[in-house]
C-alpha cells in the first residue's frame, strides 16, 4: 500500500510540473517550490553523513587517536579554514570566505595545467597525426582505393585526410576569425564552415535525442509502473 | 490554389498543440509496450569487448584479478539515459564475477547508486563487501581521483555505510588503479573527461564512459585518440550494452531468466545474506520489474523514434510554410 | 587583508600543484597529506548552496513577498529531508530510513527529472519555430541533424542513415569538436596560470579591496 501512495504522489507532482506547459499555475509553483526545499535538505544530508563525517572527523579522530600531534594540529588548521566559508551567511564578513576559496582554486589551477594540457592539446594533436602507429595521411590506402574501388576502401583512404584536414581548418578559423586577406585564412573559411555545420549540426541531433529521452522515462514511469500498480489494487 | 494560406496554415501550429502532439505520441509506443533492436555500434561493443577481457583475465588468473570500477557521475535527473547503462553494466559485471568498487561523482547521486548496486547485486547473490563496494561520495573530486592512484582508503576511511574501509575484505585486494581492469564513469556531468584528464592521462587507467546524449558529441575526438576504451552515448548506447549484456545472460543463465530469478534464491540459506542491503527473496512485482528493467533502454527507443520523426516533420513543415510564403509574398 | 591575503595564498598553493606534478619525490612524500588537508577545507564549500537559498527564502517571508506560502513550503521540504535523513542514516531498519528512501525515490527524483524532461518540449516548439533553411550554413546543420536523429534510431530500410551518422561522428564531429578541445585546453591553462599570477581575480568575488 505505501508504495502506491508514494507513487501516486511522485504522479502527482509529474503532472503538477507538466502543467506548467499549458501556464503557470499554484501547482507547478509548489511543485517547484518542494523541489528547492527537497534538494537542499538532501544535500545537507549528503554533505553531513557522506562528506564531513568520513572524510573530515574521522580522519582527524583517527590521527588523534593515534597520537599524532602534528598531523592533528594540521588537519584542525585545514577544518578551522573551512568553516571560514560559513561567512557567506554574514555581510560584512562574508570575505573570509575568500581564504579557503583561494587555497582550492590555487591548488587545482596549479594541479591542472599540466594533465588538462597533455590531455585536451598534446595526445589530440599526436593522434591528428597517427592513430594506431599508423599516420592518418597514408598514400598506400589511396592507392588501395584506386586498385580496388569500393565503399570501404573509399572510407579507408578518406578518413585519415578528412580528419586532419577538418582539424587544420577549423582551428585556422577560430585562431584568426578576423577579417583576413591572408589566402589561406581566406580559402579555408567555408569547409571550415561546412565541417562546423555537420558537427553542430550532429550535436543538436544528439541534444534533441537527450531532452526526449528524458521525457519518454517520465511517461514510461506512469504508464508502466504506476499505472500496473492502480490496475492490480482495482482488479 | 491559394498559396499563401497554405504557407500561413503551416506556419500557424500553436505551441500547446505541437505538446499535446508530443504527449500523444510518446505515450503509444509505451502503452503497446513496443521494443525495438537496435544495431551495436563500436564504441559500446568495445567496451563489452574489454569487460570480457578483465572476465577472461580473471579466469587466467585468480589469485591477481582485476576489477571493473563504476563512477556514478549523475543525477537522477537524467537516469532516464545514464541509468539502463549503469543497469547493463553492473549486470555484465556480476554476471562474470567480476569484482566492482563503486562511488558517485556527484552529492545528488549518493544514494542512488547504493540502490542501483544492491539491487543488480541481488540479482546474482552478490555480497556487499566481497564482491562490491560502494565508497560513498567522491568529494572533493580531484582529491578523490588523485588518491586511487597509492591507495583509495586514504580518501576513503569509511565506506557509504560508515564502515572501516581497512576491513572491508574485498578493499584488501583492490584499492588501486594497479587492480583495476577498467574504469567506467557513467555521466550526466563533464566528470568523464575530468577520468580522461588524470585518471587516463597521469595513470594510463583504462577509462570508459557513459554519457547523456548531449555530452557524447564532444567526447568522441577521445574514442579516436584511444583516451577513451568505449563510450555509451544516450539513450541508444544504453540500449545498444542492454542488448549485448541479454544476449550474453541468455548464453550464461539462459532463456527463462524470470524462473531463474524467482528459483535462485529459495536453494540458497537466507542467514548469509545481509538483509541491511537486500532481502534474499523476489516478489512477483519485484520480478516484473527485473524483467522490465532488461529492456527499458529498448523499450525508450521505440518512443524516441516516433517523437524523432514528429519533430524532423514539424521542421519540415515549418521550412515548407516559411519558402511558400516567401515566395508568394 | 580582503584580497591580497587570498591573492598570495593562490599563488602559493597554485605553484605547490604545479611543482608537485612535477616532481615524482614530493608527490609521493606530501601529496595524501596534503589532499586530505586540501580535503578538509573544500568539505565545508557545500554551505553555500544552503546559506544562499535560506537567504533568498527568508527575505522573500521577511518582505511577505505574495508567493510567501511557497517560501514555507521550501523551509518545510529542507527541514524534513535534513532531520529525516540524518536521523535515518544512523537508524538503518528504521522508520526515518524508510520515509528518507521514499522521499529521495517518489518526491525528489520525479521532480528532478520531470523538471529536466520540459526541456524536450520546448526544443520541440522552438524547432518549429525557429529552424529555418535561410542560408546554406543553416541547410547543412540542419541536414546532419536530420541524418543523425534519424540515424541513431534507424531499422530496416533506414539503416543507411546509420552508416552515415556514424561516419558523420567519427570524422566531422571528431574533427570539429578536437579543434573545439584544443582551444579549450589552451583556454584552461591560460585561465590557471593568470588565477596563479593574480591577473584573473573573478573567483574571488567582488567587493573591497
Amino acid at each position: 500500500m505505501g508504495t502506491i501512495l508514494w507513487s501516486t504522489f511522485a504522479v502527482f507532482l509529474t503532472l503538477s510540473i507538466f502543467s506548467f506547459l499549458i501556464k503557470d499555475n499554484p501547482f507547478y509553483k509548489f511543485a517547484e517550490h518542494l523541489f528547492a526545499g527537497i534538494s537542499v535538505g538532501y544535500l545537507v544530508v549528503i554533505t553531513f553523513t557522506q562528506i564531513f563525517i568520513p572524510r573530515v572527523w574521522k580522519p582527524l579522530m583517527n590521527s588523534i587517536d593515534t597520537g599524532n600531534i602534528l598531523r592533528s594540529a594540521f588537519l584542525i588548521i585545514g577544518v578551522f579554514i573551512g568553516l571560514l566559508y560559513l561567512s557567506r551567511a554574514s555581510n560584512k564578513y562574508s570575505w573570509l570566505s575568500r581564504y579557503p576559496i583561494s587555497i582550492v582554486v590555487g591548488f587545482g589551477s596549479g594541479f591542472a595545467i599540466a594533465p588538462s594540457l597533455n590531455a585536451r592539446v598534446l595526445k589530440q594533436l599526436h593522434s591528428t597525426v597517427v592513430e594506431d602507429g599508423q599516420s592518418l595521411l597514408n598514400i598506400q590506402k589511396i592507392i588501395a582505393f584506386f586498385r580496388d574501388p569500393s565503399f570501404s576502401s573509399l572510407y579507408n583512404a578518406t578518413y585519415g585526410p578528412l580528419l586532419v584536414i577538418g582539424v587544420l581548418v577549423v582551428l585556422i578559423y577560430f585562431f584568426f576569425s578576423f577579417k583576413n586577406d591572408n589566402p589561406v585564412i581566406k580559402y579555408t573559411r567555408t569547409p571550415a564552415l561546412l565541417y562546423m555545420m555537420v558537427g553542430f549540426g550532429a550535436a543538436f541531433g544528439y541534444t534533441f535525442m537527450a531532452r526526449i529521452s528524458l521525457f519518454v522515462d517520465r511517461m514510461n514511469f506512469i504508464l508502466n509502473r504506476w499505472w500496473p500498480l492502480i490496475q492490480n489494487k482495482l482488479m | 490554389m491559394n498559396w499563401e494560406k497554405i504557407g500561413d496554415f503551416l506556419l500557424s501550429f500553436k505551441k500547446k498543440s505541437i505538446y499535446l502532439g508530443m504527449f500523444i505520441l510518446v505515450s503509444i509506443p509505451l502503452i503497446m509496450k513496443m521494443s525495438t533492436r537496435t544495431y551495436i555500434t563500436e564504441e559500446v561493443e568495445s567496451i563489452y569487448d574489454k569487460v570480457e577481457e578483465v572476465y577472461e583475465y580473471n579466469q587466467e588468473n585468480p589469485n591477481d584479478k582485476q576489477a571493473i570500477f563504476v563512477s556514478i557521475d549523475f543525477a537522477p535527473s537524467s537516469k532516464a539515459e545514464t541509468s539502463p547503462m549503469l543497469n547493463a553494466l553492473l549486470r555484465h559485471a556480476f554476471m562474470r564475477d567480476i569484482p566492482v568498487l563503486g562511488w558517485a561523482g556527484v552529492r545528488t547521486a549518493a544514494d542512488y547508486g547504493i540502490e542501483r548496486l544492491n539491487s543488480v547485486a541481488k540479482e546474482y547473490g552478490k555480497k556487499y563487501g566481497e564482491d562490491y563496494i560502494y565508497l560513498g561520495i567522491a568529494y572533493p573530486f580531484l582529491q578523490a581521483v588523485l588518491s586511487l592512484n597509492s591507495d583509495v582508503r586514504i580518501f576513503s576511511s569509511t565506506d557509504y555505510y560508515g564502515t572501516d574501509t581497512y576491513e572491508i575484505p574485498i578493499m584488501k585486494q583492490f584499492h588501486s588503479y594497479n587492480n583495476i581492469g577498467l574504469l567506467v564513469s557513467i555521466s550526466s556531468t563533464s566528470l568523464s573527461e575530468l577520468y580522461i584528464q588524470y585518471s587516463n592521462t597521469l595513470f594510463d587507467q583504462d577509462v570508459a564512459a557513459g554519457v547523456t546524449a548531449v555530452n557524447a558529441a564532444r567526447l568522441y575526438p577521445y574514442l579516436q585518440s584511444d583516451q577513451l576504451v568505449g563510450m555509451m552515448g544516450g539513450l541508444k548506447g544504453a540500449a545498444e550494452y542492454e542488448q549485448l549484456v541479454n544476449k550474453l545472460e541468455k548464453k550464461v543463465i539462459g532463456e527463462d531468466v524470470k524462473n531463474y530469478l524467482r528459483e535462485f534464491y529459495k536453494k540458497k540459506d537466507p542467514s548469509e545474506y545481509e538483509k541491511k542491503y537486500y532481502e534474499p527473496k523476489f516478489t512477483e512485482t519485484q520480478l516484473i520489474n527485473k524483467m522490465n528493467s532488461r529492456k527499458l533502454a529498448r523499450m525508450g527507443m521505440s518512443s524516441q523514434a516516433v517523437a524523432h520523426f514528429y519533430v524532423i516533420i514539424l521542421i519540415i513543415i515549418a521550412n515548407v510554410g516559411y519558402f511558400i510564403k516567401r515566395k508568394y509574398e | 587583508m580582503k584580497r591580497q591575503y587570498p591573492m598570495i595564498l593562490t599563488f602559493v598553493f597554485g605553484l605547490i600543484g604545479f611543482i608537485l606534478r612535477f616532481s615524482p619525490i614530493l608527490n609521493e612524500k606530501y601529496l595524501n597529506d596534503l589532499l586530505s588537508w586540501t580535503m578538509a577545507i573544500a568539505a565545508f564549500a557545500v554551505v553555500i548552496a544552503v546559506i544562499s537559498l535560506v537567504k533568498h527564502h527568508a527575505e522573500k517571508i521577511r518582505r511577505k513577498h505574495k508567493d510567501m506560502i511557497y517560501s514555507f513550503v521550501t523551509f518545510i521540504g529542507l527541514i524534513v529531508m535534513a532531520l529525516v535523513g540524518i536521523l535515518g542514516h544512523y537508524m538503518p531498519g528504521s522508520i526515518w530510513k524508510s520515509i528518507f528512501d521514499n522521499l529521495y525515490k517518489y518526491v525528489r527524483t520525479p521532480l528532478d527529472a520531470t523538471m529536466f524532461s520540459l526541456l524536450a518540449f520546448y526544443i520541440s516548439s522552438a524547432a518549429y519555430r525557429a529552424f529555418r533553411a535561410r542560408t546554406w550554413h543553416a541547410t547543412a546543420l540542419l541536414i546532419s541533424g536530420f541524418i543523425v536523429m534519424i540515424g541513431r534510431v534507424a531499422f530496416g530500410p533506414l539503416m543507411i542513415f546509420a552508416d552515415i551518422t556514424n561516419w558523420i561522428m567519427l570524422i566531422p564531429t571528431t574533427a570539429v569538436m578536437r579543434a573545439i578541445m584544443i582551444g579549450v585546453g589552451l583556454g584552461i591553462t591560460a585561465t590557471s596560470i593568470k588565477i596563479i599570477l593574480g591577473i584573473e581575480t573573478s573567483y574571488l568575488g567582488g567587493g573591497e579591496k
